[in-house]
Formats: structure tokens, sequence, C-alpha cells
């Protein structure tokens, strides 16, 4: 070819290339089912991650009238849908985003002026009032992808589906490689500003985004005891940065608190007056957790204050005794047995508050 | 020369319809029209072609190349001015945001990118792999099937599924 754009073409080396990719292809499948065999010999089962694609799935499910949960991890893990369905009549959405802010959720569903159904949602004051910041992200870049989702993350997204159901090794965040060398922990320089250490996996997702924690996790001992170790840190809020005066980073977060408080009942508001109800849970939490909870985030000066400026019923865990006599194996999520028989009792607290007949 | 910067010019607008990017597009467009003014009116001399002022010309393409890459990284100019100022020293008793992990990756990156480009100067990728040992070459291509295994990047990781 003498055509101009002939300079241009690349030409392939003279190597054997079959042979090469035969030698390629079996290296690469052993040492893929070699790595496969060893995470699930860790304890690694296959399941879904819980992705912003996976969450833009469920909430595009949403209809008119939809029963959906909004929080935190507490009721991602300990929601049992099958027993909401048969107790609330219709199947609920599972809408919690772990380790995040319920807000934005909360305020994305009241934005949608076609929802008029009911939202079941989680409380722990920590989160719920986050100002901004790492706890608020999650939520905002699940509702911002729901909303900008492009035709190649969808398709990337249902692709990955039918692996991540039947591969181990596909945990973003636990086995992938950004993770696994962290995991080298390599000595950092004195104040360097290091990011928190999020507890390792201990739960599986499905297609609803179910939760369920896992057997290894559920009972005491090593791994429930090194989880729960690890919430300490996680819900004790950070000090300011250094670049802000202490004060005036005070200053800025009860502003952020307030405002929330403000936004909130803005929300229920306008969320009521087209006919949507809303009831706000306090899951179970216990050990040293529930302490640091209590401490930080007093009672009586967030939950009966969300519950007195909105006039939206609520349920805490601790009032009923049926409620609080379940144990949380890491102090903060109940066991798949539990969150079943949890969600049971749960049900007829669920149906009063939110004035559904039998 | 001037169809080169209104090409980075629309390149950049390509990206996202901010400033930052059209910053971005031109910066590249300048640094091509100086890099062929200098070819026009300086040229390859005795003395350019030596390998510590190529060494030198090598790390000044980076470094400029750098500088552009913040306006397209950063959301807005205040942000990337304070980017800049931090690059040139500007913060520091600034936070260590940076773990050694981080810094240790980025320079292994950052040393094996520079690695390879100054091993290719002057040979193609393909003669380069035309002439390795036929188990340098499999080991290669393993090591990247891999590593792309276990990065487990989704979507979101390239920027161009973002379109």
């Amino acid at each position: 070819m003498h055509s101009s754009t002939s300079s241009f073409e690349r030409v392939i080396p003279a190597r054997p290339w079959r042979g090469i990719t035969v030698v390629v292809v079996m290296l690469v499948l052993i040492a893929s089912l070699a790595w496969e065999a060893y995470c699930r010999w860790l304890g690694y089962a296959p399941c879904l991650n819980d992705t912003a694609d996976l969450w833009a799935q469920v909430r595009k499910r949403v209809q008119p009238g939809s029963i959906v949960i909004v929080g935190d991890s507490r009721p991602w893990f300990d929601c049992d849908l099958d027993e909401f369905e048969r107790g609330l009549g219709s199947r609920p959405l599972q809408l919690a985003q772990a380790g995040s802010c319920a807000f934005p959720v909360f305020d994305d569903l009241v934005k949608d002026e076609t929802f008029h159904g009911t939202i079941i949602c989680s409380v722990v004051p920590i989160m719920f009032f986050a100002p901004g910041g790492p706890l608020l992200e999650p939520s905002q870049k699940a509702v911002k992808r729901y909303h900008s989702q492009t035709l190649a993350q969808a398709a990337s997204h249902l692709l990955g589906i039918p692996l991540e159901e039947h591969v181990a090794f596909l945990k973003q965040g636990e086995l992938d490689s950004a993770e696994l060398l962290r995991r080298l922990r390599i000595p950092d320089r004195p104040g360097a500003l290091v990011p928190p250490i999020f507890p390792p996996y201990f739960g599986t997702v499905d297609r609803e985004r179910r939760a369920r924690m896992i057997e290894q996790a559920a009972h005491p001992g090593e791994l429930a005891n090194r989880i729960a170790h690890i919430w300490l840190p996680l819900f004790t809020p950070p000090p300011p940065p250094t670049y802000v005066p202490r004060d005036k980073f005070m200053e800025q977060m009860k502003a952020g608190i307030e405002q929330r408080f403000h936004d909130v009942a803005a929300d229920v508001q306008k969320f009521r007056a087209r006919g949507g109800k809303i009831v706000f849970v306090r899951f179970p939490v216990n050990g040293e957790l529930k302490k640091l909870e209590d401490k930080e985030t007093p009672r009586a000066g967030m939950w009966t204050r969300l519950l007195k400026e909105t006039s939206v019923p609520g349920i805490y865990f601790e009032d009923y005794p049926e409620l609080a006599s379940f144990t949380c194996p890491e102090w903060s999520h109940l066991s798949a047995e539990d969150s079943v028989e949890f969600s049971r009792r749960l049900i007829p607290y669920l149906r009063t508050a939110l004035g559904i007949s039998r | 020369m001037i169809n080169l910067v209104i090409v980075m010019f629309l390149g950049g607008l390509w990206h996202g319809a901010a400033w930052t990017f059209v910053v971005w597009g031109l910066l590249h467009g300048s640094y091509l029209v100086i890099e062929r003014l200098l070819e026009r009116y300086v040229g390859p001399r005795s003395w350019n072609q030596h390998s510590a002022v190529q060494l030198l010309l090598g790390l000044t393409t980076y470094g400029a190349v750098l500088i552009a890459w913040v306006f397209f990284r950063a959301s807005d100019f205040t942000i990337a001015i304070r980017m800049l100022q931090g690059m040139f020293g500007g913060h520091a008793q600034g936070d260590a945001i940076l773990t050694t992990l981080q810094i240790l990756e980025i320079a292994v990156v950052t040393i094996g990118l520079f690695i390879a480009h100054w091993s290719l100067r002057n040979i193609s990728l393909e003669l380069a792999v035309a002439r390795m040992p036929r188990w340098v070459v499999t080991g290669i291509w393993v090591f990247m099937a891999c590593a792309i295994i276990l990065t487990q990047g989704n979507s979101n990781a390239f920027i161009y599924f973002q379109f």
C-alpha cells in the first residue's frame, strides 16, 4: 500500500504470537483460579459489590407508591425484605447506603414530585446530621449516578453482575490491588492524614441490595471483635483541619447541624403535603459503640428533637423490650438470622407508625 | 500553528464545558507551538543532542505537562492555583495529605514511565518487542493481564465512559 497513510500503519513484530497467546491465557487462567481458591479459603463468597450503579438500578424501580428504606448500613443489614413484604403488603426497595448520611437520598426522594410513597428512614445521628464531608459522599455519589448514569456505565454494571455473582475475588475495596497494597502497612510520616480503616468483608449483597452478615462475623470471635473495634474511631468525630481554627470549625459544624434539622423538617412537610408517609427508626446498636453514640449524640439532643421538629413518628429500639433484646455481634449490625426475626418484630410498630391497617 | 492551537483548544473544550479544560487545551497548544518554533529556529545541533540536554528537555516537557494536568483535574481555578502553589513549595507547613504508600506508588509509576519513554526514544515499540526474548514478552503480557484483573476497575475508572 502506497497511500499517504501507509507510513502510519503499525507492523506487528514477527513473533510466535499464537504460541505466546496460548501460554499467556493458560498462565492467567491458572493464576486466576489459584487466587479464587485462596480467596474462598479465606472466607470470601461470590456476591455483588454495592456500587453506585447497583444503587441506581434499585432507585430506578421506585414507583409513585413504593416503600423505600433509606439510611445507613443498619437497615441495610437489619431489614429482611421478605418479612417486610409479608407485613407491610408491598416489597420495599433497599436504598440505605453503608457508611453514609441518609439525607441526600431522602432529599432526592422528596424532590421527586412523582413519588408519594413511604420512607422508612434509619437515623444514626452522627451520620444523619453530618453537615458535610466523607459521610455524605457515598449517598451523593449514588444519587448523582442515578440521575446521570450513562449507557456505558449501565452496560458495564449489567455485564459485571453475572461475574460478581460467581467470582469471589471480585470485591472492590477489599481484594483489589489498591487495598492489597494498603495492607502492606508501610509506616507513614508523623502527622500524615491517613485515611480511616474500614471493616473487612463481613456481609454479602444481592441484586435487591439486601445485605447479610456472613457466618464468620455473626458469632463472637476474632472477626466480630476486630470489626467492633474499627467502629470506634470511625464513629469518633474527626479533629478540625489545621487550616481552620477550632472555634470557627465548631461554629460551622453547629450551623451545619442546625441547617440539617431545618432542611429535614422542610422536606418532611413537603413530602407529607403530597401524601407521603415517613417513619424514623433507630436500629439496634450495642456495646462500646452504643456508649460512644450516646455520648457524642445524646438522645434528647438529636432523636427527640428530630421527632419533635418534624412531627414524624419514631421507633427507637431501646423503647421496646422485644426489639432491644437483640445483640449485634460486632456492636452495629444484626446477624442474617437475627435480622429476619428483628424485622418480624419491627413490623407491628411500623404498621402503627405508618397507619397501615390489616 | 494557529490551527494547532485551535485544535488543542477544541480538544480541551471537548472534555467538558469548563474554563479549566480550555486552559488545559491552550497550554498543550502553546507547548506544541514552542516545540515547532524550537525545531524551526534552533533545530538539531551537536550541543542539544547530548544525553544530558535530552534528559533536561524530557524533564522540562514532563514538568510542563504536569502543570497542564492540574487544570484538567481541578474543578475550578481556585483549586488549580492552590495545587500549583503546593507543587512549587507554597504549602511548606500544610497537612501531610499523602500516605507513604501513595508517594511510593507515584514514584514507581513515574520512574517506570520515564524509563519506558527514555528507552523508546530511538526505537519503536514494535522493534523493542521483536528484540525481546520470548519469555519476557510472555511475562509482561501475563503481568499486565493479572494487573487488570486485580485492579477491578469499573466504568468510573475511564473518563471517556462518562460520555
